[in-house]
């Protein structure tokens, strides 16, 4: 059985500026023991899908399942999901130094995770949170556990906020970047530790990230987000070498006319859209080197694409344009092109213009 | 911690020597003829004459101050001019009074101030919170002496004359002898003196709760699934309690100066009344005890909401 299964999760936020659709229509499956990566840029909905999962999106309207092990998270009492919350599956966040409540000690926190699941003593509960301590590499535990945060560095306060949320033993461990604000060595540490943590107790793990390093170092699957859906969705080797969409293959830095790293993800060229007023079509469509007359009416489903199990991708092109070599480029555009009557519009958006094939 | 309780204290007794050189100043040095000001309009020049000598300002300055200095760290403030009762004891018998009143009223508005704002904050937008910010507006906007008369005319005068004789209108009773007495005569002063404060708190306590509850370790604690009402106390209050305290030092100058119009309107014989009686009667040493136990007050009470703040906040205690 799958550990999670979410079904057509969809969020939106009533604000006096409007509807902000978060998170559209995203449905995913993941198997015990694997690792999914969610990557996307900033606002693409991948921090609001997962916190909706366990029900700490606030004020929102949310629609969906998210099945954790065949029960319906979104369906449950708020007093049953609690108990679900930090005991089954426990959630790492980006900012470690404004994660940690800065008043009580690191020891005290870790603490109180477990007993708000365990009937331990508070006794055993601290000797549970010096032997977790260790267990992620922070140094003299037995010390460091009466430490207040902010006599924790960066990096070890991530490593705490990682042994507050395997203090219950979780089947799944939701990490929402949990390195984007540490510095690259301990970034490189944080995913080490992580990884062989996932190898010693078997947790599920899922990892959103910014960073394609992380994603390919120990995701089994990704997925792509943009503008609340997903675009795209294939195991690592797939999605890293023969990517189907425009907008995966613009993170990777791989877009016609751009060099770039294959590490970070690259800024694509344009802003991503407002989730009130979202594009119609494809809502890539404004930044899409590639769009066509009907990426502009159309919006694109989920369908698969090349020829992996389970690659799938939103996108009109013809789903055997995968990989990146030059002639996959070439025939994507001539691909955009035949479809292209209306061209004058399309080709003035710059993007276009400058992805001319290298006949 | 004791590094940070030794220097508090340092500066406690350096703020209290400031304000004796202050008042010294004030009282024995500034005026023209000291003499002539604490015998009062119809003293005679021997009169005057034998209290230059008594007062020792036919001495040096210093030598002056430091007598006066010296008899007042051993309590002895000198005697008033009405029936020559000793300085001391008439402030001793008053400072229960003012005490209470002040203690109370502090504790009603912190509980009723902070109570509110929490409510409100955890409903943003609700009727609760609407319910809330306009009744803190409505105290808000009323003066201590003015919600005092009110109540008086309310609760005592028109209970009374409809024949429930539940709220005295004035006087009080000893906490040790009556103390439900104690409480009776005091609970309308009380509420007098805090609804107005209390508004202003609700406000602060529902502006830093928002704030807290949109921090990380608020969703971190969230995610560890302990209660709702865990989260809210035990994780957001107790970072929001920091301004709070802060805010409450502040205000200790000013619930000092509400209890002197409280006690006023309410007929309390504390150190308000005491106060506004020797002024008029131009009763120095009395006015100048008064002065003095009001900035004893206040710099100790300072320095214990700083303890607090240092025990609320450990980032504190560190430096
Ligand atoms: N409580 C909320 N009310 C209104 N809009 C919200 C709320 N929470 C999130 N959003 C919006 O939902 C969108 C998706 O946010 P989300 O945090 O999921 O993005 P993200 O993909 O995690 O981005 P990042 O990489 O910056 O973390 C954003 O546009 C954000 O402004
Ligand atoms: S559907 Fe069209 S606009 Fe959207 S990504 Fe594909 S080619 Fe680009
Ligand atoms: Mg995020």
């Amino acid at each position: 059985m799958n550990r999670l299964e979410v079904k057509d999760l969809t969020v939106t936020f009533p604000t006096a500026d409007g509807l902000v659709q978060a998170v559209r229509g995203v449905s995913f499956e993941l198997e015990a023991g694997k690792t999914l990566g969610i990557v996307g840029e900033s606002g693409s909905g991948k921090s609001v899908t997962m916190q909706t999962i366990i029900g700490l999106t606030r004020g929102a309207r949310v629609s969906g399942q998210a099945l954790f092990e065949g029960q319906d998270l979104l369906a449950m009492k708020s007093d049953d999901l609690r108990h679900v919350r930090g005991a089954e599956i426990s959630m790492i966040f980006q900012d470690p130094l404004s994660s940690l409540h800065p008043y009580y000690r690191v020891g005290w926190q870790i603490v109180e995770m477990i007993r708000a699941h365990q009937e331990v003593s508070a006794r055993a509960a601290r000797l549970r949170a010096v032997e977790l301590l260790r267990l992620v590499g922070i140094p003299q535990p037995e010390r460091r556990v009466d430490d207040f945060p902010h006599q924790f560095s960066g990096g070890m306060r991530q490593r705490a906020m990682i042994a507050m949320a395997l203090a219950n033993n979780p089947k799944l461990l939701i990490a929402d970047e949990p390195t984007t604000a540490l510095d690259v060595t301990v970034q490189a540490q944080i995913i080490d530790l992580m990884q062989s943590l996932q190898k010693e107790l078997g947790t599920t793990i899922i990892m959103v990230t910014h960073d394609l390093g992380v994603v390919a170092d120990i995701a089994d699957k990704v997925i792509v987000m943009y503008a609340g859906r997903a675009v795209e969705e294939a195991d690592r080797r797939t999605l890293f070498y023969r990517a189907h969409h425009p907008y995966t293959r613009g993170l990777m830095g791989s877009l016609p006319g751009k060099g770039g790293t294959r590490e970070r993800l690259n800024p694509i060229a344009g802003q991503p859209p407002s989730l009130i007023r979202i594009p119609s079509g494809c809502p890539f469509h404004p930044r899409c080197p590639f769009v066509m007359d009907r990426c502009l009416r159309e919006e694109p489903p989920l369908l698969d694409v090349g020829t992996e199990e389970g690659h799938q991708s939103a996108c009109w092109l013809p789903p055997d344009l995968v990989g990146f070599d030059r002639q996959v480029d070439a025939r994507r555009w001539t691909a955009a092109e035949a479809d292209r009557t209306g061209r004058a519009r399309v080709l003035a958006k710059g993007r276009a213009l400058t992805a001319e094939p290298a006949s | 911690m004791g590094a940070f309780l030794v220097r508090r204290v340092l500066f406690g007794l350096l703020v209290l020597w400031i304000i004796s050189v202050v008042v010294f100043v004030m009282f024995f040095v500034a005026p023209h003829d000291p003499a002539r000001l604490l015998a009062g309009r119809q003293a005679t020049a021997s009169e005057i004459l034998a209290i230059r000598h008594n007062l020792g300002l036919d001495r040096p300055i210093l030598e002056q101050y430091g007598s006066w200095v010296w008899k007042l760290v051993h309590g002895d403030l000198g005697f008033s001019y009405r029936g020559s009762v000793p300085v001391r004891d008439l402030l001793g018998s008053r400072i229960p009074v003012t005490a209470s009143l002040a203690f109370g009223a502090a504790v009603i508005w912190l509980v009723i101030g902070v109570g509110a704002g929490v409510l409100a904050a955890i409903k943003p937008r609700t009727i609760a919170d609407r319910l809330v910010t306009f009744f803190a507006l409505f105290f808000y906007s009323m003066p201590t002496f003015l919600l005092g008369l009110f109540f008086l005319f309310f609760f005592f005068f028109k209970l009374y004359t409809a024949g429930f004789h539940l709220f005295p209108g004035s006087g009080y009773v000893n906490l040790k002898d009556d103390p439900l007495g104690w409480a009776d005569h005091l609970i309308l002063p009380w509420f007098a003196l805090a609804l107005v404060t209390a508004a202003v708190y609700s406000r602060l306590t529902r502006g830093t709760m928002l704030d807290v509850l949109g921090e990380d370790y608020i969703r971190t604690a969230r995610s560890k699934g302990i209660s709702e009402g865990r989260v809210i106390v035990r994780h957001a209050l107790r970072s929001a309690l920091t301004p709070v305290v802060t805010q409450f030092g502040i205000d200790l100058g000013a619930l000092l100066g509400g209890a002197i119009v409280t006690e006023n309107v309410f007929g309390l014989p504390g150190l308000g009344q005491l106060a506004v009686q020797s002024i008029s009667d131009q009763n120095l040493p009395v006015i100048i005890g008064i002065v003095i136990v009001a900035s004893l007050f206040i710099v100790v009470a300072n320095m214990c909401v700083d303890l607090l703040y240092a025990v609320l906040d450990p980032r504190v205690r560190l430096t």
